[in-house]
């Protein structure tokens, strides 16, 4: 469908604000946590910040019984816990309010889906909405072929070649799919109902700003992308790095575990954000086509001898800030004999001209030390020839990209210690997003949910990015399902994780940097 | 902000480091995105300017140069030193940042000395965006050497006394500047453009802008020793919209107060009023509602909701009231976007051709 934004005079090429056309934002599973904590708050600010569409409604949708009225009480209550926007401005949510609905339903109710739509045209009547429709799917993934069917057979989507005066989108959240097979069972089931062009895979990483900004930084800083091969990368380090614990969520993590939850979308999609060769445009398609070269040239892992380039952990008992935490298998919800891994470090190999030879390390755990997500590129060594005498202070250039918290870029080199003699000390270049640009950058939902209504995909992932994803990491699930750890849980909480996470960067004559 | 400190002029970067290490306690970190450079001539604009740049500085750490110039016989060059804080309005949690401003006075016959404190004391590499209080295409001792190291110059219209002129010369010099241009007035209507352009977003209600008859905009007129010329940015969005809708200008007059303007539309002729107002929550000038009629009757009331950025819009037709919404209006005064709008923002065509029809109006008759 083209946007009318062409065609009106009012419109300055020169503005580069997205036009964003009339709609209606319907939430599935929305008296989920996500709901209240992300979502309601993100549209909230979207509210605050003058970037939603003049005519715009909301409606939540779930199973519980709930009046409006009662949906709204909730909803101004989370934002006013969530929102980076605090307090909240009463004008603005009174406003916002008076969009804001709830619609009572099962997700297996031909009835419920019904009366949405009555619902929806009744919006478009009253607030001007013009039929254009966002889904967002923020229920468990096992609803989500039934709630794509239903709302094609209710016609809350439309068929995309008939989409002339209005649209329908859908965003799914992760997990898509529990495994490749799953993946391709899931897409098969959705591609009935929806064009590719029609659905939004969230992956919220791809909303934060320092990772849309990777893309700036590398191509557009000639001389970090003159560097940015294996020529001078020594090897690259992703970490994602929490405090927390599993929290409530036993029941789903034993379902899922690190690599389904973390790995295999926000880490994938990292690595192929570091590794892409630079895209025509900046069109979705041209940024797609570059992340699925990457996907395409991935190494294989090796089975035969696994520990070589997967590691697998669970938490114990241990401290966190100075206080006792309790490990994993004691969490509400887990098999007090569970092998589900909360830990995992793989090491990855990208075969292509630009990568050969150069390990991609990724880590991520539950109860490290302390919440982080980072890229590392570390350089190779200066020939050390010269500096032979100070080789403690003579350490390898690395450039770090750090995603949360503390948005920013620094950059270690070596530095002379002033003096008479020629000792050396690595030091840091530092910038900081909240230091130069204010300390509330948009929430990466903000963003995401902002794109998907003006038909902006570029920042979601595609089928094939998610399939080629699993299919790299599914052996290695297969693999792990049919070999049960023997040592978990094998690392404390509040420690960087198993000693054979240590090992495998120690055996390449690496080290996890220091964080 | 640290107290400001009169130098000796070789001394500015010595007087600088000196504040500099006073405030080590405070834990700050000292940091800049560009040198803004403002120049006051008016000694009326300079406390505006220097608002703007408590607004940028809220946003963005820069070092500041401001100048202020004077036209009197007196002859005197001081120059002052002070460091500021960074992102007043932050998270508490999250560190300072400090930046140096350096503070020229100078009367008329000193200006010439002025390009020579600034050069070495840009912040290398980085930006210059220039803050022009005057009418730049007047001024030919400071300007002229600044341009060719400047990344941008932000005019202040406010400052000229005929309107029409300014925009006559602007609309003669934008293509012979070497450096990105914006203009204040323009930035800060930008929301009542984006505005529109929501509302009319339609088949047919762009179709609709076809058959408008007459507009009101009513303004916030409070002309003060800062502001004397409230109704700029009323008269910048009438030209825009007739600029952008095609129409042709016609005449202007002044009635009751109101200030008239009237085209030739497409379909039909366009009368616009300005009128002003009282409207204590806005600033002066400030724009606080449209009405907009069209040749079949049908109206459009948009007025700006106080407190919130945010405007409502009441739709009737002859037949009925529709219910009323809301749009989006930005607060483009303050913050981020204010910033985006005079640093990051392009001049296109519809502000050229919003010169061109601005341009034809006899300011002359609105000063009577």
């Amino acid at each position: 469908m083209t946007s009318l934004a062409a065609q009106s005079p009012l419109q300055e090429a020169s503005r580069s604000k997205k036009h964003i056309d009339p709609c209606v934002l319907v939430i599935f599973g929305a008296t989920g946590d996500l709901t209240g904590r992300k979502l309601i708050p993100a549209i909230y600010n979207l509210a605050h910040e003058g970037q939603l569409p003049a005519h715009f409604a909301c409606v939540g949708f779930a199973r519980r019984e709930k009046t409006h009225d009662q949906f709204r009480q909730e909803m101004l209550a989370a934002v006013n816990e969530f929102s980076r926007n605090r307090p909240v401005n009463k004008e603005v949510w009174d406003t916002f309010n008076e969009h804001l609905f709830y619609h009572q339903s099962e997700f297996d109710d031909d009835d419920g889906y019904e009366k949405l739509r009555t619902f929806l045209e009744q919006i478009d009547k009253q607030h001007g909405t013009k039929g254009n429709r966002v889904f967002y799917l923020s229920t468990q993934p096992s609803y989500f072929p039934l709630i794509i069917e239903k709302l094609n057979k209710h016609k809350l989507t439309y068929d995309i070649n008939q989409e002339q005066e209005k649209w329908s989108r859908v965003i799914i959240e992760k997990p898509f799919g529990h495994d490749l097979k799953s993946a391709q069972e899931l897409q098969k089931d959705i591609s009935q109902h929806l064009d590719e062009s029609q659905i939004y895979r969230i992956d919220h990483y791809l909303g934060k700003e320092t990772v849309q900004n990777l893309m700036v930084f590398r191509f557009s800083n000639s001389i970090f992308e003159a560097l940015w091969n294996n020529h001078h990368v020594d090897n690259v380090q992703i970490t994602v790095s929490e405090e927390i614990g599993i929290g409530t969520r036993g029941r789903l993590w034993e379902e899922a575990g690190m690599l389904r939850d973390i790995v295999q979308n926000h880490m994938m999609q990292l690595l192929c954000h570091v590794a892409m060769e630079p895209p025509t445009s900046l069109k979705a398609d041209s940024i797609h086509a570059e992340k699925i070269k990457v996907m395409s040239a991935l190494r294989p892992l090796p089975l035969d001898d696994i520990t070589k380039t997967a590691i697998r952990g669970q938490y114990g008992p241990g401290y966190i800030d100075g206080k006792d935490v309790i490990g994993y298998r004691q969490e509400g919800n887990v098999d007090p004999k569970s092998s589900v891994e909360t830990y995992v470090a793989l090491k990855i190999f990208i075969d292509n001209w630009r990568w050969a030879g150069v390990p991609f390390y990724l880590r991520a755990g539950k109860r490290l030390p302390k919440r982080v997500t980072e890229i590392a590129i570390i350089f190779k060594q200066a020939p050390g020839y010269l500096f032979q005498s100070n080789a403690k202070g003579h350490e390898p250039n690395t450039l770090v990209i750090r995603i949360q918290p503390d948005e920013g870029i620094s950059m270690k080199m070596n530095c002379k210690i002033p003096g008479f003699s020629s000792v050396m000390q690595p030091v840091k270049m530092d910038f900081r997003y909240g230091s130069y640009f204010g300390s509330t950058p948009p929430e990466a939902y903000e963003r995401l949910i902002c794109d998907c209504m003006a038909g902006d995909n570029t920042l979601f992932a595609r089928a094939d990015e998610a399939l080629a994803s699993w299919r790299l990491l599914t052996p290695l699930l297969d693999r792990w399902a049919a070999e049960k750890p023997t040592d978990f849980p094998n690392y404390a909480s509040g420690t960087w994780g198993p000693k054979a996470a240590d090992t495998l960067l120690n055996n390449d004559g690496r080290e996890w940097r220091l964080i | 902000m640290t107290s400001t400190v009169d130098i000796n002029i070789p001394n500015i970067e010595q007087e600088l480091n000196r504040l500099w290490k006073g405030l080590k306690e405070k834990k700050l970190s000292k940091a800049s995105l560009f040198t803004l450079i403002i120049y006051a001539h008016e000694p009326r604009r300079a406390q505006y300017l220097q608002d703007l740049v408590h607004t940028i500085l809220e946003k963005f750490p820069c070092r500041i140069i401001f100048i202020e110039g004077e036209d009197t016989d007196r002859q005197y060059f001081h120059v002052s030193v002070s460091t500021v804080v960074s992102g007043a309005n932050s998270d508490p949690q999250n560190a300072k940042v400090a930046c140096d401003q350096i503070t020229i006075a100078a009367s008329k016959n000193q200006l010439f000395r002025v390009p020579f404190l600034i050069t070495p004391n840009l912040v290398p590499d980085l930006p210059v965006y220039l803050l022009w209080g005057q009418n730049p295409f007047e001024e030919n001792v400071i300007f002229p050497h600044l341009q060719p190291i400047a990344d941008r110059v932000i005019f202040d219209s406010e400052c000229s006394d005929n309107l029409s002129l300014f925009c006559q010369e602007m609309k003669d010099n934008l293509g012979v500047l070497s450096i990105d241009v914006m203009d204040i007035n323009w930035a800060i209507v930008s929301n009542w453009r984006d505005m529109l352009f929501q509302l009319f977003d339609t088949k047919e209600k762009i179709e609709e802008l076809k058959e408008i008859k007459s507009i009101v905009i009513n303004y916030h007129h409070n002309a003060t020793e800062t502001v004397q010329h409230p109704e700029i940015r009323a008269i910048y969005l009438q030209g825009w919209l007739a600029a952008s809708l095609g129409w042709r200008y016609r005449a202007t007059e002044v009635f009751e107060n109101n200030i008239i303007i009237s085209y030739f539309g497409p379909n039909t002729p366009v009368v616009i009023a300005l009128a002003p107002q009282k409207c204590d929550n806005l600033p002066p000038g400030g724009i606080a509602s449209l009405e907009i009629t069209l040749t079949n009757g049908h109206s459009y009331s948009i007025a700006r909701k106080p407190n919130i950025s945010q405007v409502i819009v009441h739709a009737s037709t002859k037949d009925e009231c529709k219910l009323p919404y809301t749009i989006p209006l930005p607060n483009v005064h303050r913050g981020l976007n204010f910033i985006k709008e005079i640093f990051f923002s392009k001049l296109g065509t519809h502000y050229r051709q919003m010169l061109d029809i601005i341009s034809l109006i006899d300011y002359k008759t609105l000063s009577k």
